[in-house]
Parts: C-alpha cells; sequence; structure tokens
C-alpha cells in the first residue's frame, strides 16, 4: 500500500474510533424531568427482586416498550448509571465492584425509560446477593426444539461469572451430508471435568468418556441390554457410571400443544466400571421401567424412577405403551450401595408421585441426603414438553415437599440439579415462551426456602429472544471441560472400543420390538 | 537515461512505431469498446436467466433463507471459517424479495468482480471477454437448482460464492507495490487477517497473488510459491487449532458447496464452482506485460475465440437452467398459497404443462378448499405425475419440502410445528418456516411463541411488514376465528379430531386419513371428512359420514360428488345401506351412472385395456368421481 493509501486508511480508522469512543458514553446522568410510576419497571429478563450469587455475570437486561432507558445500580457506597438505547449492559469490572458491596446484602436498581420523548420513573427493585457462591461453569446441549430429526447440535459450556462460551463437543466435527450425528447425555463426576461422558448416537456410534483426563470411546452394549447406555450419572467418588438401558418411542399429538410424547417400552438400570471396561444389570424387574438413576452426593444411595407396567401380550411393548401412555406414571425410589461390594440393597419407594396421578423423574440430591429435587408432570419422562411440569423438592427429614411455587410457571420446567454446595438450582423452563427452554438459576436457602430464579445471564440481554436454539439438559461444573473438541474429533473418528459383560452376567439378547404404527383417539 | 542514449532509443524505435501507427490508422478500432460490449451483452444474458426464467427461484431462495440485523445472528456466522460472507450473503440474499431488485445487485456485484480484475491484473481490452468465464460458472450457479432449492443448507447460497469470488479479487490487487516484499507481506497478511471472516475464498486470494506475483517475475519469485503453500497449509490449521468446529478434512475447503444427500453426491452440481476456482487462477496470467494491441489479426482471432466461448456459455448456461415445468408451477403455487391468491393458484395449476405432482394437487385442494369448492377438484386434471426425482435418485417428499405448509392449511397446526422444526434442524431456519411455525402457533392459541417469531421477522429487511400484520391478531385474539386469513384453518383445527400418532413421514395421506375419520357435527368439517372420505376411498368411513351428514342436514342434498360416489360404491360395490333411496339421489346423475357402467363394461367385452377404456371414457366422464375412482388408481403418495 502506497503512503496515500496507508494515511487516508488511518484517517479513517481514527475517524471510526473517534465516533464510537464519542457513543460509548458509559454512565449516562439520570433525567431530571419525569413522571414518577406506581409499578416496577416491565424488564427482561425478569431481574426483579432476584436472589443472586456473589460471582454472577453482570445481569444485562432491556426494556422492550422503551426507546431508551437508564438505570441507576447502588450497591453500598457504589452507584452507577448505565443506558445505551433500550438496553442496560453494565461493564464486568463494575459490575463485580457493585457484587462485592451487595455481598450478604443487595443492591437497588432504579429505572428511567423513555417512550415518546417523555422519560418515567418506575418503583426501584432490588437485586439480593448471596455470599454462597455458584459453580462457575454450567454446560448444555444447543438445538432447535427438534421431535425426532438431528443434525446442527452442540454441546457447550459457558462460564456464569461472565459471558465466555464455548463448544466443548459440536456435531458438524464429525457429521457428513451423508450422515448426521446426535450428541447428548453429558455427565460429570462430582462436577469435575477430569472424569466426564458424553454419547454420540447414528454417525460414529459410541460414549465419549475421559477418565482421569484420558480420553476413550466405547460402545457400551451387551448383548443383554435392551439397547446401548443412555441416561447416566457418575458415581462421586468411585470409577462407575450408573445408565439406563431403555426401548424408547415417540408419538405425537395432533391437538394437544404437549406436541409429542416419549415413551418406554422397557427400560432397565445397569453399572459400567470405567476402569475395567465391565457392564453390569442391576436392575432389570420385567415389569418395572427403571429410569434416569443418580447417586447421592456421598456415594451411598442410588436413586432412580420407576413406572410399574405389566404388559398384556409377550412383545407387543411398543403398541401396548402407545394405547396407556397416560398410565407411564414414575415413582421415585433409592436403593443402598455398597461401595465395597459394589453391589445394591433392596429399593425403598421414597415419593409415590403415582397416587397423585403424576410422574416424578429425574431426581438429584442434597450432599445431606436431605433434599431431593426432582421433576413432576402428568405422565411419562420427558417433562420438557408437558406444560403442567413442575419442579419439586421433597424433604426426607419431614417427608414432605417443599413450598417451590415461586420457581414454577404455567409452562414446563424439567431437569432440575444442584449446585456443589446445594445452594443453587439450576433448571430448564420454556415458561418464556412455550416452546424454547432455557436455563434458569435460583437459590436454594439453608433454612430450605426457594427463592425467585433469574434467567442465566447474556452479554445482550435480548439473546434468547432471538435465539433459536434450546438450551438443555444443563449441568453445573466447578471447571470447565479440558480436553478440546479437536481431542474429541479425533477420538470419535477412531473405531470404539467394546464394553464386555460382568463374568456370570451373560444373558439371552434382549429382544427387539416391531416398529410402531398406528394411531390412538385421546 | 543519458541524452545519446535517449536519441539511439528514438532513431532505433522509429520505424517500428511508424509501422505501428500506420497498422492503427489502416485498423482504426476503439479498444476500450470492448469491454464495455462484451459487459453489455453478459448483463443481458445473465438478465435473461436470472430474472426472465427464474425469478420464481430467486423468490424462493430468499424465503428459505434468513438474516436478521442482530448482534446474536452475525455472532452465530461468524463462529465458522467464511462468516462474514454468509453474513453478508444471507443479507443480500433476502433482496431477491424483488427478484429483479436482487438480480440487479447480484449482477452488479459480478460487474465489479469484472472491473476489479480487469483493472488489477491489466488484461488485455481484447482478452477482457475471458473474465467473464468465472462470472458465468457463477451464473450457472444460481439457475441450475432445481429442487435442490428446497434442500440447501446453506441459506447463504446465491451471494456467497460471488462475494467470496469478490472479495479474492480485490485482496489480491497489489496494493504493496512500491514495497521491496510487498507481494510477500500480503501473501501472509491475506490468510492470516481474512481466513474466518471469507474462508476458502482468502486462500484463493492467496493463490491469486503468488500467481501474479509469479506471471510478473517468474525468475525471483518462484519462492513466492513455496510462501504460498506454507501459508495454505498453517493458516487455517493454526487458526482452527484445537477449537475447530469442522470435520479435518474441511479446513480447506469449507465454505465450497457439496451437493449430497444421503448416499447421493451430485458432482454435477458442485462443476461451477471448481471451474470458478479453476478459471480465476487464469486471469493473473492473463495481465499484459507491456502496452499495445495484437493488431487486426490478433483482433480477429480473440474475438473469433469471444464468439465461440459465448455461445459455449449460451449453450452451457441453458442446459444448466433447470425447466421442469412442474417445478416451476410449484413454486409460483406455493408464493399464491402463501398469498392467499387463490384463483392465482388454480390457474398456475390448469397452466402447468404435463401431469401434476402431488405437491400441485395439494396446494390445488388448498385454494378450492378455501374457495368452498374443494369437491369440484375431479374437474381437474387429477392423473398423477411420477414421484419427482433429483440427482437421478432422490425422491422429493412432501415432507422434507412444504409438508409443514401444507399440515397448516389443513388445520394440522401440531404437525405442521413438528415438520417446520425438523426442517430447521436440518436446513436452519428461514422466514418461510418463521411464517408457518408463526402462523401455527397463532392457531394452537400459542401467543407467546408467535411473538418469538414475529420478533424474529421484525429484524429481518422485507418481512417485517408480515409481522406487523399479524400483531392485532395478538392484542385481539378472537380475530383469529373471524378473519378470512387464518378463519378457516382455525375452524379445521377447532373441528378436527385430537389424536396420538405418526404421520410416518407422509404427509398426503395423513391428512386424507385424519380428515375423511374426523368426527365432527360441526357442517363445514363434515363436508370437509365427506369430501376426504372419497379420496381415501373408505368405504365404512363414507357410509358413516354419510349417515352423520344426513342427520344433521336431513333435507339438504347431498354433493353431486357424494352422490356419484354412493351410486358408485353401492351398486358396484356393495357397501353402505340396503336402500340409499332416502338420499335423494338425483335421476340424471343416476342415468348418467348407468351410462357409464354399461359404457365401461362394454369397452371391457371389446377387450380394451384399462387405460384405452379410461382415455375413451374421458371425454364424456372425465369430471365425474366415477372416472377418477375407476381409472385414476394407485396414485402414489410420497
Amino acid at each position: 500500500m502506497n503512503n496515500f493509501q496507508l494515511s487516508i486508511f488511518n484517517f479513517q480508522f481514527f475517524l471510526i474510533l473517534l465516533l464510537l469512543l464519542s457513543g460509548c458514553n458509559r454512565h449516562p446522568s439520570l433525567p431530571q424531568d419525569y413522571t414518577q410510576e406506581s409499578e416496577k419497571p416491565d424488564i427482561y429478563p425478569d431481574y426483579t427482586d432476584v436472589t443472586v450469587p456473589v460471582n454472577i455475570a453482570p445481569l444485562n437486561f432491556f426494556v422492550e416498550q422503551a426507546d431508551k432507558v437508564v438505570a441507576r445500580i447502588q450497591a453500598g457506597d457504589i452507584a452507577y448509571n448505565y443506558g445505551k438505547g433500550n438496553k442496560v449492559i453494565i461493564p464486568q469490572k463494575e459490575w463485580k465492584k457493585l457484587l462485592a458491596s451487595a455481598k450478604d446484602g443487595r443492591m437497588t436498581v432504579d429505572v428511567y425509560c423513555k417512550k415518546n420523548e417523555q422519560w418515567s420513573r418506575y418503583e426501584p427493585f432490588s437485586i439480593e446477593v448471596a455470599a454462597d457462591s455458584i459453580d462457575p461453569y454450567i454446560s448444555y446441549r444447543a438445538l432447535s426444539p427438534t421431535y425426532v430429526g438431528f443434525e446442527h447440535l452442540a454441546i457447550r459450556q459457558r462460564c456464569l461469572e461472565n459471558f465466555s462460551e464455548n463448544d466443548i463437543f459440536n456435531t458438524r466435527q464429525i457429521s457428513t451430508e451423508k450422515e448426521g450425528s446426535c450428541i447428548n447425555c453429558h455427565s460429570y463426576q462430582n462436577y469435575r471435568t477430569d472424569n466426564m461422558m458424553f454419547h454420540i448416537r447414528i454417525s460414529h456410534d459410541a460414549t465419549m468418556i475421559v477418565h482421569d483426563g484420558k480420553l476413550k470411546n466405547i460402545r457400551l452394549k451387551t448383548p443383554e441390554m435392551i439397547s446401548v447406555a443412555v441416561y447416566p450419572n457418575w458415581h462421586p467418588t468411585l470409577p462407575l457410571i450408573a445408565f439406563s438401558t431403555d426401548r424408547t418411542m415417540q408419538s405425537f399429538h395432533t391437538r394437544d400443544i404437549t406436541k409429542v410424547e416419549v415413551m418406554e417400552s422397557a427400560s432397565d438400570i445397569v453399572f459400567y466400571d470405567v476402569e475395567k471396561n465391565t457392564m453390569q444389570t442391576v436392575l432389570a424387574d420385567s415389569i418395572e421401567l427403571e429410569l434416569f438413576p443418580s447417586w447421592s452426593p456421598d456415594g451411598k444411595w442410588l436413586y432412580f424412577c420407576s413406572a410399574r407396567y405389566e404388559f398384556e401380550a409377550l412383545n407387543n411393548g411398543m403398541n401396548e405403551t402407545l394405547n396407556h401412555y397416560k398410565q407411564l406414571q414414575y415413582n421415585l425410589y433409592r436403593a443402598p450401595f455398597d461401595m465395597e461390594t459394589r453391589t445394591l440393597g433392596e429399593p425403598e419407594l421414597i415419593y409415590d408421585a403415582v397416587s397423585k396421578g403424576r410422574s416424578a423423574v429425574e431426581q438429584r440430591v442434597t450432599s445431606d441426603n436431605r433434599y431431593v429435587l426432582f421433576a413432576e408432570g402428568p405422565n411419562g419422562l420427558f417433562h420438557i414438553w408437558h406444560p403442567s411440569a413442575e419442579i419439586e423438592i421433597l424433604d426426607q427429614q419431614t417427608g414432605k415437599l417443599v413450598d417451590t411455587k415461586v420457581i414454577n410457571s404455567n409452562r414446563a420446567e424439567s431437569y432440575p440439579s444442584f449446585s456443589s454446595n446445594d445452594r443453587w438450582i439450576l433448571f430448564e423452563s420454556r415458561r418464556d415462551d412455550g416452546n424454547y427452554t432455557r436455563d434458569y438459576l435460583a437459590y436454594f436457602d439453608k433454612n430450605g426456602r426457594v427463592h425467585k430464579p433469574f434467567l442465566i445471564p447474556q452479554k445482550d440481554p435480548e439473546f434468547f429472544l432471538l435465539s433459536v436454539f434450546s438450551w438443555s439438559r444443563p449441568e453445573f461444573m466447578k471447571e470447565p471441560v479440558k480436553v478440546t473438541p479437536k481431542m474429541f474429533q479425533e477420538q470419535a473418528l477412531k473405531e470404539p472400543g467394546k464394553v464386555q459383560p460382568l463374568p456370570g452376567q451373560e444373558t439371552a439378547p434382549a429382544s427387539e420390538d416391531a416398529e410402531m404404527d398406528r394411531w390412538v383417539i385421546n | 537515461m543519458s541524452k545519446k542514449t535517449k536519441q539511439k532509443h528514438v532513431l532505433v524505435q522509429t520505424p517500428k512505431v511508424e509501422n505501428q501507427k500506420k497498422k492503427e490508422r489502416a485498423f482504426h478500432f476503439p479498444l476500450w469498446l470492448l469491454p464495455i460490449i462484451y459487459s453489455v451483452m453478459f448483463v443481458l444474458f445473465a438478465w435473461v436467466f436470472l430474472v426472465g426464467k427464474n425469478a420464481d427461484t430467486l423468490f424462493f431462495m430468499q424465503d428459505r433463507g434468513y438474516w436478521n440485523d442482530s448482534m446474536v445472528y452475525f455472532d452465530h456466522c461468524m463462529r465458522m471459517p467464511g462468516g462474514f460472507l454468509s453474513w453478508a450473503g444471507s443479507y443480500l440474499t433476502q433482496y431477491f424479495y424483488y427478484p429483479a431488485y436482487g438480480a440487479a445487485i447480484l449482477i452488479l456485484l459480478w460487474m465489479l468482480s469484472f472491473c476489479v480484475a480487469w483493472r488489477s491484473f491489466h488484461v488485455r481490452m481484447e482478452l477482457t471477454f475471458l473474465l467473464f468465464i468465472p462470472l458465468v460458472a457463477l451464473l450457472c450457479t444460481e439457475v441450475h437448482l432445481g429442487y435442490w432449492a428446497y434442500f440447501m443448507k446453506d441459506i447463504d447460497y446465491s451471494f456467497y460464492h460471488s462475494l467470496g469470488y469478490f472479495f479474492a479479487l480485490l485482496l489480491s490487487v497489489d496494493y504493496f507495490r512500491k514495497l521491496k516484499y510487498g507481494g510477500y507481506i500480503q501473501m501472509i497478511l491475506v490468510p492470516v487477517l481474512f481466513y474466518y471472516p471469507l474462508g476458502v475464498y482468502a486462500l484463493l486470494a492467496t493463490v491469486l497473488i503468488a500467481f501474479r506475483m509469479f506471471k510478473d517475475n517468474w525468475r525471483s519469485d518462484w519462492k513466492a510459491f513455496i510462501l504460498m503453500f506454507a501459508m495454505l497449509g498453517i493458516v487455517p490449521l493454526l487458526e482452527t487449532y484445537g477449537t475447530t468446529l469442522m470435520r479435518p478434512d474441511q479446513p480447506w475447503l469449507f465454505g465450497l458447496k457439496r451437493f449430497e444427500i444421503g448416499p447421493v453426491r451430485d458432482y454435477r452440481l458442485e462443476a461451477p464452482l471448481v471451474w470458478l476456482i479453476c478459471s480465476s487462477l487464469l486471469i493473473p496470467l492473463l495481465g499484459k506485460k507491456k502496452d499495445g494491441s495484437f493488431g487486426p489479426k490478433g483482433l480477429v482471432i480473440s474475438q473469433l475465440l469471444m464468439l465461440v466461448l459465448a455461445f459455449g456459455a449460451y449453450k452451457v448456461v441453458s442446459d444448466r437452467n433447470f425447466t421442469d415445468s412442474n417445478y416451476h408451477a410449484e413454486l409460483k403455487m406455493l408464493r399464491a398459497v402463501d398469498e392467499q391468491r387463490w384463483d392465482d393458484v388454480l390457474s398456475e395449476f390448469c397452466v402447468a404443462r404435463g401431469n401434476p405432482s402431488r405437491m400441485m394437487v395439494m396446494y390445488r385442494d388448498i385454494a378450492l378448499l378455501n374457495k368452498g369448492e374443494l369437491l369440484s377438484r375431479y374437474q381437474y386434471n387429477n392423473r398423477p405425475a411420477n414421484p419427482t426425482v433429483m440427482s437421478d435418485s432422490i425422491v422429493v417428499r412432501l415432507c422434507d419440502t412444504t409438508g409443514d405448509f401444507i399440515y397448516y392449511n389443513f388445520g394440522e397446526t401440531c404437525f405442521g410445528i413438528r415438520r417446520a422444526i425438523e426442517r430447521c434442524m436440518h436446513y436452519g431456519f428461514s422466514y418461510y418456516t418463521l411464517r408457518v411455525l408463526a402462523r401455527c402457533a397463532l392457531i394452537n392459541g400459542e401467543y407467546d411463541n408467535v411473538r418469538k417469531y414475529l420478533r424474529l421477522l421484525e429484524h429481518s429487511t422485507f418481512h417485517k411488514e408480515w409481522a406487523r400484520e399479524l400483531r392485532p391478531y395478538l392484542e385481539d385474539t378472537t380475530l383469529i376465528a373471524s378473519s378470512p386469513r387464518f378463519g378457516l384453518v382455525k375452524r379445521l383445527y377447532n373441528g378436527g379430531s385430537s389424536m396420538v400418532g405418526s404421520d410416518d413421514y407422509y404427509v398426503e395421506p395423513t391428512i386424507i386419513h385424519k380428515l375423511a375419520h374426523t368426527a365432527t357435527d360441526n357442517p363445514e368439517i363434515l363436508d370437509l371428512a365427506l369430501a376426504y372420505c372419497l379420496q381415501s376411498k373408505d368405504l365404512k368411513c363414507f357410509w358413516a359420514q354419510v349417515w352423520q351428514y344426513h342427520n344433521i342436514n336431513p333435507d339438504k342434498p347431498f354433493h353431486r360428488y357424494i352422490q356419484e360416489a354412493m351410486l358408485l360404491y353401492h351398486n358396484e360395490l356393495k357397501s353402505g345401506p340396503a336402500d340409499i333411496s332416502e338420499y335423494n339421489i338425483d335421476p340424471q346423475i343416476a342415468e348418467r351412472y348407468n351410462v357409464f357402467i354399461s359404457r365401461m363394461k362394454e369397452y371391457a367385452q371389446n377387450g380394451m385395456k384399462e387405460d384405452q377404456i379410461g382415455a375413451s371414457l374421458q371425454p364424456e366422464f372425465g369430471d365425474t368421481y366415477w372416472w377418477d375412482y375407476c381409472v385414476l388408481r394407485d396414485i402414489q403418495s410420497y
């Protein structure tokens, strides 16, 4: 480039920089002339009167109906004004100062909105800042709210302390135009990522397992298993993963906005020993559909849910399941686990949802084994499709349910989990629009009280309204996944290893049912 | 240069200069006119193929595209190499909303590419026609898609490669010619800075720079090739290292379209992109080393070559241009159904040559349904076309193309949503699917979901008006049932049965089965159920609906075609009640039926084959249900 061209380039660059800087008034002044409104502002996401952890990312928000917004955020002696169009975008450094100042207390937010050249001031709202921190990372599955088809999906990890986010693995890395892949069911041992796993289905079908930082891919299927290993949960200390193995089917509604029913016509629970590469069937009652195993944090109990159903005709599971899908309802159980012998004791019923005409699934337990968090819906196991599904917490000490009205909505809630310190609940919800799953956090205090939940904060507060991806199956993590997408890719492209059944457990192969092809009137 | 040398030089050059001047005097053709003539020819040529022959495809491409003005979308695009091309390509594709407008932008982009190539590489004016070879390849990519347009995963396809080519040329201009190692610096900077925004086209620019340097001074700049190979090898690897979201084979070719579905890969459709890349590599070699022209003989030869290439270009583009009449009729009918221009749907159906595809039949029936004339479908050509196949073996199925929209129009909005979302999973979101999803959610009463889709459409350039038109229905939801726009679909939705099952990827049989079996006492829906019993040919279901209809409307005569079916099913197929006299069959219809049956039997006794009987009966009975029933059997659904 000659000198003239270079100078033009520099001049333009300088101009653009000047324009950008002049537009970046980080702390606008508050309007002097306004009318006082009696209600709180209608902000998105709704962060009014929520309780947040001391290490959360800035709670950026916007006011849809306003042309301009200025918000004054005050915590102790510190106060800042923010406003950029109708959005309030808070710089990371200043937000940290505000959080530190409001720790174990609250910050107040005073919002002024300009509409039709007229400023209004709304009732201030508060944001409680709990001293309890939250696990710094979550991982989730990003995909369209699909039913059967899959192609573009990723398991992503997001830092809750800021907005950094990246793919753990993306189906683009292995999918071809000929054959796509599905990735699902990511699980971590005790919130750490040195021991973790997720499944790859269809193309390069295998389970990716990171064990003590080393990566392998195994096809987790033995002849006696109903299917490959499905819903996982790592034992908190042992190299052992509990899986359900099940025969899944789907059917579609023509009028009910539930739209799809996911059903299991058979289901067992198996243990996979990561070190010995052996598979052991542990729960296989022919009239019980055992599902969603999860360990207590001390590793001494295996929690699971199960639906009792006796099929009228042998090998007619699928058709019968479709006929009786509303009757497939799950109760919660737990069974003692001997960590020495690795055997399960007699299961005990801990929550009878069926007697209430409901179905309880996806349970998680606090470190002291007192509270059991789960999703409850009308039937079946995929409650994210059931608008009446709710998050419930069972207090095992009293045998009663904790009041969770504050975190539920009139739309589907599902897949809840506790943070490693038990103080935060992460769950998925379709409360925003009914169809796209979003992840919410709620404070669960030491007194067993649940606080108003809030949407995972985003750099652009409009993000979730414009994103066409669901954030499904969120999990807490204490640290990011260290294995890179490239390493996962290289391993996925290798031939997967095979798992061995535990000696003495070899049985006849599980039967496969015929494809379902029929209609049932609701 | 000293005075002496200068003089000598002048003396030596004099005869040559004079000869040259003589030649120029004898042959006084303004060469600067040539690029202008070529450009005008190409613009007209491209305009005819784009706007004249493929305006419907261009509109369709934008409808199956998506862009929004938020950073969320920009960030999403920029995750992959070529992200800027993807973003800008999907932005410009929007302009095909007005096909002429979009085509003008595309052609302007091509002409800009031509100008950059011509001026930057100092191509001789007589040879500038060669610069149109890559542009003809790009034109082919626009007109040869056919049914692949339904299966494009690259919503930016229409502009992606044209923009990529333009930027590759722009980046290979010799900006640093005054610097000693300017070319080398440029060859390092271009891939390093532009690989992520421009993907494979940043690599193409690197190759063009190397070719240009080699051509300018091959003795010293052969090292440019070594640097080129190093940059091509290293940059994509380094820039995607660790965090790659691509397959191992993709860093060098990501963005070059592969036409592949299932086991089939169509290399024929990929050829123009290979042709584009290869032909663009010739551009640096066309540059002239010294001023001057070819002279008359060279000019004539070059222009003869131009004519040959022009003819070849015409043949190639004509050959690749997808002219299937059903394909174009389907696109026009789809748009007309979307805009509820029912008469246009029907006229388009009638003017299409040959037998109609199932997609056309479904669109036509939607139009008839909305005009309240569904049963008159037997007056149209119902002879089934063979299943549409692309790339010789892939059957184009309704559920993969417009099944969602067809479901919506029949009030099957839950299935419409399912098919739309499944499509999005494979082919990405588009304005088309967002509109289908918004309408389905509106009928289902999922109003917050509608708001989401309207918001996305409001962030686009040309679909925001459509979204704004729907806002009043959210403010007053009672308007939905009473509006001409949604009223019928809402009534179909309300009148339909609540069931759980699966369509098994067959849209048409699902609709026929579902509507024929609808249990209802709503007269409007019952009419429809009866009409679909005729299509399902389910006798038990038909008589049940006849009985229900007669109970509700004891004094109302049955539609002509229902009466025709009653006669056929009762007399010939021996089904239904013992006596159908209570249904008041029109004597004229009964008389005509007798003639039809006797004629058919007579032809059969004369040894005529089924298709011959059908052809003989058509002039007299082609408008009857009997003819459709007896002749058009085994209509294949797909």
